[in-house]
C-alpha cells in the first residue's frame, strides 16, 4: 500500500480582507466567496513556508530527515528563475545529499503531479519514503481581480508504504492548453485575460471535472463513493460546483473549502483541502482531490483513509492552530509586502570615493581648480594642500596653480582596470612638473590618455589635460590625465628622467 | 622632513624570546572560517613549546589583522582573538599596520615584555582574503594608496609597486627576466615547505608569458589572494627556560614610515622606509647586514623583493638583478631569502605574513627546517614592506 504517512501546512499569519482591497479598488469586480486570504510577510517566501510546513509533516509521520529518500518541492514562486529549490530545503532539513531532490513548477497543477511521481517511485521499490512539498505565494498586479484572490501557504506529505494514514487507490490526468492566466518570462506578477466566465468554464470547471470524470470512470465508481472533496480553489465557491458535476453530495466539498480565508493558495490549494479531510476523516472515509492549472490541466487522486488515521490523529497540528495567530494588514502594509509598493533600501547607496561626500568639498579647489601651495621657505610645490611642507615642514605658502606641463619620472602599464568605465591597458605614469620646486613636491601622479604603451618612456613630456576619470555610482568623475605632446627633439631624456636619486 | 637618526631611547639591550610558533597551512581555506584559522595556529604554536606551556602563563595577546574592517565588515578587533580562544581574562591589542602588521604586533609585544610589563604573550596574525573573488580582494581592488584623479580606490599596489619595478629598471637595467628569477627561486623554495599555497615549480618563461597585471608585473611576479594564520608566543629570556632549552630571541626591531600619495616620493628606485627601518634593527642588534645568515623578505612582488635586497645591505644599491643572477639568495646561495616560498609561494594573508615569517626564522635558528634548512643559521631577519613602501619592519633573531 503506498499513500500519504504524515502531512503539515504552514499559512502565515497576516491577512487582508477583500473589504480592505476593495475600498482601494472598487472598480476591481469581486472573486466570489472570498472574505480574507493569507499574506506573506517580508521574511517569508515559498522556501519558508515549505520548510515549515515538512518539519510539521515530518513530525507528524514520525520519521526523521534523513530517511527521506526522495524530496519534491512544486512550485511557481520560487524565488529564483534558474536554481534548485529543493536543494535549499534539503539543506534546511537535513535530507541526505544523496536524496533525489526535484524541483516541479511552471504551474499550480504541479503539486499533484510530484505526488504521482512520488508514488510511482515508491510503488516501483525505487524508494521507501517521499517528501512532496507544495507552496505558493502568487502575486497579482495592484487593483486586478486576482489581488482578492491569490494567497500564501505551503503543504507538505510524507509519502511511504508503512503506516498509510491515506492510501492513494487511483489517479487520471487531464490536460487543458486553454489559458487565461500566466506570467511571462522576467515578470513577478500574474496576468490574465479579462473573461472571469470563460476561464471558470472552459479552463477550472472543464479540466477539474474531466479528469475527475476520468478517475471514477477508470475505478468504475460513482461520484457518490467520495466522502469529501479537495480542489484547487480559485474562488471560494467553485468547489461545490465541482462536487455538483461530479455527483458527489453537496457537504462533501465542505471542509475542503478554505478559500474564503485563506485566498487561492496555488500549488497548494489541492492539498490544504486534503489536509482539512484527513484531519476530520474517519478510516474508510474516501476522498477525490483534483488540482488545476490554467493552461496546464488537472490531476485527479482517490484517497481512501485507513486506520492509522485514528492513531496519527492526535499528532498532527491542526489547521485551526496553524491558521490560529492572525493579523490584518492594511492595504499600504500589504502592498509592501507584496511589493507593490517599493520599500526604499535600509542602507544607503554604497559610498563613493569621491564627489559625493563631504571630501568634495574640501577637495573640489585642488582637484578641479587645480589649485596648489607653493612653499615659501624652499619652493616645493605641495599638491594637494598640506599644513606642513612635503620637503621642509614649513608653514608659510602662497597660493599658485599647479603647472600643466611635466615629464614621466616612472610608470606602469595597468592591465586590470581599477575603476570603470576604463579601456586597458591604462598606462600610470608620475610627473615632474616643469617648473615646480622641490624633491617630494612638485609631482602629481595620474593616468594618461588612450595611448600606445610602447611610446611612454621615462622622460616623455606630458601635459595635463581635462578629461572624465571614470564614474561612481552613476555620477561622472572629472579630473585631469596626462597626454604625451610632441617630441621637441631633447625630450628623449629630461633633466628629471634618469636616476630617480635626482628627485 | 625631520631627520634623525636612532629614535630609540634605552641603551639596553634588547633581547625577548620566542619560545613557540605554528601556522596553519596557507592557501584558499573555504573550509576555514577566521576564527578556525587563529585556533589551528593557536594550537600549532602551543604544541612548538618544547617543554610544554600552561595556557595561563598567557598575560596578554596581539592580534594583526588588516582587512576585518573592510571585507568581513566586522569590527570585533581585539575580541576577534579572544573569543574563538577563550581568552577572555587578558588584554588583547590588533595592530593594523598595512602589510607589516604581523611584524609589527610581534614589535609592539616584545616592547612590552621588555618593558616588564608582561613576562608571556602571545601574538597571532590572521587574515581571511579569499572569501571574496580575489579580483575583489583587498590587494587587487582597494585604493592601499591614493590617486589623484582616480582617489581614492584607483591606485592599486601592483600599480605602484609597478612604478618602483619601472624606475629600477631605468636607472639601473635591470630586467622583467631579474624580476622572474624571485619568482622562480621561491617557488623552488616553496616545494620543500609543506604550509605553502604554491608547491610547484615555475620558469622564467612562464613567469614572462604570464597575462600583464601592471607592466612590468605579469600575474607571476604578483603573491596570490590567501587565507592563513600564524602565531608566536614570547617571553623573557630568563623565563623562556621553563618552556624549551632552545629559545630564539628577538634582538632587534625597526619600523619606518613614508608618504602616503606616491607623488610625494623622493625616490623611486628604493624605499626609504625599509632603509630607516633595516638601520634601527641593526644597530639595536648590534649586527651588520653581512651577519644576516637567513631572511625573509616581503615579497609581494617580485621587484619588492629585488629593490629590498639593496635596501637592507644585502648587495649594493642597484645590484639587485645582478645578486639574484648569482645565486645570492637562493638555498645554498650567500645569503638565502624566502627559504619558506616567500609571500609568492608561501601565500601572503596580509596581517599573517610577519608572524609566519617569525615561524620559519624560529625553525632556521632551531635547525629544524627540513629539506630547506638553510646550513649554520645563526642570525635571521624578517622584513614587511606595507602599503607600497609606507611603512616597513625588520625585526632580527639570533639563536644566542
Amino acid at each position: 500500500m503506498a499513500g500519504i504517512v504524515g502531512y503539515g501546512a504552514y499559512v502565515p499569519g497576516l491577512r487582508i480582507s477583500t473589504k480592505e482591497i476593495k475600498a482601494v479598488w472598487p472598480a476591481a469586480g469581486s472573486v466570489p466567496g472570498i472574505k480574507e486570504k493569507a499574506v506573506a510577510d517580508f521574511d517569508e517566501d515559498v522556501i519558508t513556508m515549505s520548510v515549515m510546513a515538512a518539519e510539521r509533516a515530518l513530525a507528524h509521520a514520525g520519521v526523521g530527515a534523513e530517511e527521506v529518500d526522495a524530496l519534491y518541492v512544486a512550485t511557481t514562486s520560487a524565488p529564483y528563475e534558474e536554481k534548485s529549490v529543493a536543494a535549499v530545503i534539503q539543506t534546511v532539513l537535513g535530507v541526505s545529499a544523496e536524496a533525489l531532490a526535484v524541483d516541479f513548477g511552471r504551474t499550480t497543477r504541479a503539486g499533484t503531479a510530484a505526488l504521482i511521481n512520488c508514488l510511482a517511485q515508491i510503488k516501483a521499490g525505487e524508494i521507501n519514503l517521499g517528501l512532496v512539498i507544495a507552496g505558493d505565494n502568487r502575486l497579482a498586479r495592484a487593483g486586478d481581480l486576482l489581488e482578492q484572490s491569490l494567497g500564501a501557504a505551503a503543504v507538505a506529505l510524507v509519502v511511504g508504504k508503512e503506516k498509510v494514514i491515506a492510501e492513494v487507490f487511483g489517479t487520471a490526468s487531464f490536460t487543458n492548453e486553454f489559458t487565461n492566466q500566466w506570467r511571462p518570462y522576467g515578470e513577478k506578477l500574474l496576468r490574465r485575460h479579462d473573461d472571469p466566465r470563460l476561464e471558470r468554464e472552459y479552463g477550472y470547471q472543464r479540466a477539474v471535472v474531466r479528469a475527475g470524470q476520468s478517475l471514477l470512470a477508470r475505478l468504475g465508481l460513482p461520484g457518490t463513493a467520495f466522502h469529501y472533496l479537495a480542489t484547487a480553489e480559485p474562488d471560494g465557491r467553485s468547489i461545490q460546483g465541482v462536487a455538483k458535476a461530479l455527483g458527489l453530495p453537496a457537504e462533501a466539498a465542505g471542509l475542503a473549502n478554505l478559500a474564503p480565508f485563506i485566498g487561492d493558495t496555488g500549488t497548494a490549494s489541492p492539498f490544504l483541502g486534503l489536509v482539512a479531510v484527513l484531519e476530520q476523516g474517519k478510516p474508510a472515509d474516501k476522498a477525490l482531490v483534483i488540482s488545476y492549472g490554467s493552461g496546464a490541466g488537472s490531476d485527479a487522486l482517490a484517497v481512501a483513509l485507513t486506520e492509522e488515521i485514528t492513531v496519527q490523529k492526535q499528532r498532527a497540528l491542526t489547521l485551526a492552530e496553524v491558521t490560529r495567530e492572525k493579523v490584518s494588514l492594511n492595504y499600504p502594509a500589504y502592498a509592501k509586502r507584496v511589493g507593490l509598493l517599493p520599500v526604499p533600501p535600509a542602507l544607503p547607496d554604497p559610498i563613493s570615493g569621491y564627489l559625493t561626500q563631504p571630501g568634495m568639498l574640501r577637495d573640489a579647489e585642488y582637484l578641479l581648480g587645480l589649485s596648489a601651495l607653493e612653499c615659501t621657505e624652499c619652493g616645493s610645490l605641495n599638491y594637494p594642500h598640506r599644513d606642513y611642507c612635503i620637503d621642509c615642514r614649513s608653514q608659510s605658502f602662497k597660493q599658485v596653480k599647479l603647472p600643466r606641463r611635466g615629464r614621466v619620472v616612472t610608470y606602469n602599464v595597468q592591465y586590470v582596470s581599477p575603476i570603470g568605465p576604463e579601456e586597458v591597458p591604462v598606462v600610470v605614469c608620475t610627473v615632474k612638473l616643469d617648473g615646480a620646486g622641490g624633491v617630494r613636491g612638485g609631482k602629481v601622479s595620474g593616468a594618461m590618455v588612450a595611448v600606445d604603451p610602447a611610446q611612454v618612456k621615462v622622460g616623455l613630456s606630458v601635459e595635463l589635460v581635462f578629461r572624465r576619470c571614470g564614474e561612481e555610482l552613476g555620477l561622472p568623475k572629472y579630473g585631469y590625465k596626462f597626454k604625451p605632446l610632441p617630441e621637441t627633439g631633447n625630450a628623449g631624456r629630461g633633466a628629471e628622467g634618469g636616476a630617480s636619486k635626482e628627485l | 622632513m625631520l631627520e634623525g637618526g636612532l629614535k630609540v631611547a634605552r641603551q639596553k639591550s634588547f633581547k625577548v624570546a620566542v619560545v613557540g610558533a605554528g601556522m596553519t597551512k596557507f592557501g584558499e581555506l573555504f573550509d576555514q572560517s577566521y576564527e578556525d584559522m587563529i585556533v589551528e595556529a593557536y594550537r600549532a604554536c602551543l604544541k612548538s613549546v618544547d617543554k610544554g606551556i600552561d595556557e595561563k602563563d598567557i598575560q596578554a595577546a596581539w592580534l594583526a589583522t588588516v582587512q576585518g574592517s573592510l571585507i568581513r565588515r566586522e569590527l570585533l578587533s581585539g575580541t576577534s582573538l579572544a573569543e574563538p580562544l577563550g581568552l577572555l581574562s587578558i588584554p588583547v591589542t590588533r595592530i593594523e599596520n598595512l602589510c607589516a602588521s604581523g611584524s609589527d604586533a610581534i614589535r609592539n609585544a616584545a616592547c612590552a615584555v621588555m618593558a616588564g610589563l608582561y613576562e608571556t604573550v602571545l601574538v597571532v596574525g590572521a587574515e581571511k582574503m579569499r572569501d571574496v573573488p580575489s579580483r575583489a580582494s583587498l590587494v587587487a581592488n582597494r585604493g592601499v594608496m591614493s590617486h589623484l584623479w582616480w582617489h581614492p580606490r584607483g591606485a592599486t599596489a601592483p600599480m605602484v609597486f609597478g612604478q618602483i619595478g619601472t624606475a629600477h629598471m631605468h636607472a639601473y637595467g635591470t630586467t622583467r627576466e631579474h624580476f622572474a628569477k624571485v619568482a622562480v627561486k621561491n617557488h623552488y623554495h616553496g616545494t620543500f615547505n609543506p604550509h605553502a599555497f604554491y608547491r610547484f615549480e615555475i620558469t622564467v618563461e612562464q613567469v614572462l608569458n604570464a597575462p600583464l597585471v601592471s607592466w612590468p608585473l605579469g600575474l607571476y611576479d604578483c603573491c596570490p589572494t590567501t587565507d592563513g594564520a600564524a602565531a608566536v608566543i614570547l617571553t623573557t629570556p630568563e623565563r623562556a627556560r621553563q618552556y624549551t632549552d632552545r629559545p630564539v630571541y628577538l634582538i632587534g626591531t625597526g619600523l619606518g614610515i613614508d608618504v602616503g600619495h606616491s607623488h610625494w616620493r623622493s625616490t623611486y628606485t628604493e624605499w626609504p622606509a625599509n632603509q630607516q627601518a633595516a638601520k634601527e634593527a641593526y644597530a639595536m642588534a648590534g649586527i651588520t647586514p653581512r651577519e644576516v645568515d637567513v631572511a625573509e623578505l616581503h615579497d609581494c612582488f617580485t621587484c619588492t623583493e629585488l629593490v629590498t635586497y639593496e635596501d637592507l645591505g644585502f648587495c649594493e644599491k642597484g645590484r639587485g638583478g645582478a645578486w639574484i643572477e648569482s645565486g645570492g639568495p637562493w638555498l645554498g646561495g650567500e645569503k638565502p631569502c624566502n627559504v619558506s616560498g616567500g609571500l609568492k609561494a608561501k601565500g601572503h594573508p596580509v596581517g599573517a605574513t610577519g608572524v609566519a615569517q617569525a615561524c620559519e626564522i624560529f625553525l632556521q635558528l632551531r635547525g629544524e627546517a627540513g629539506q630547506r634548512q638553510v646550513a649554520n643559521a645563526r642570525i635571521g631577519l624578517t622584513h614587511n614592506i606595507g602599503g607600497a613602501g609606507q611603512v616597513s619592519c625588520v625585526n632580527i633573531y639570533s639563536n644566542e
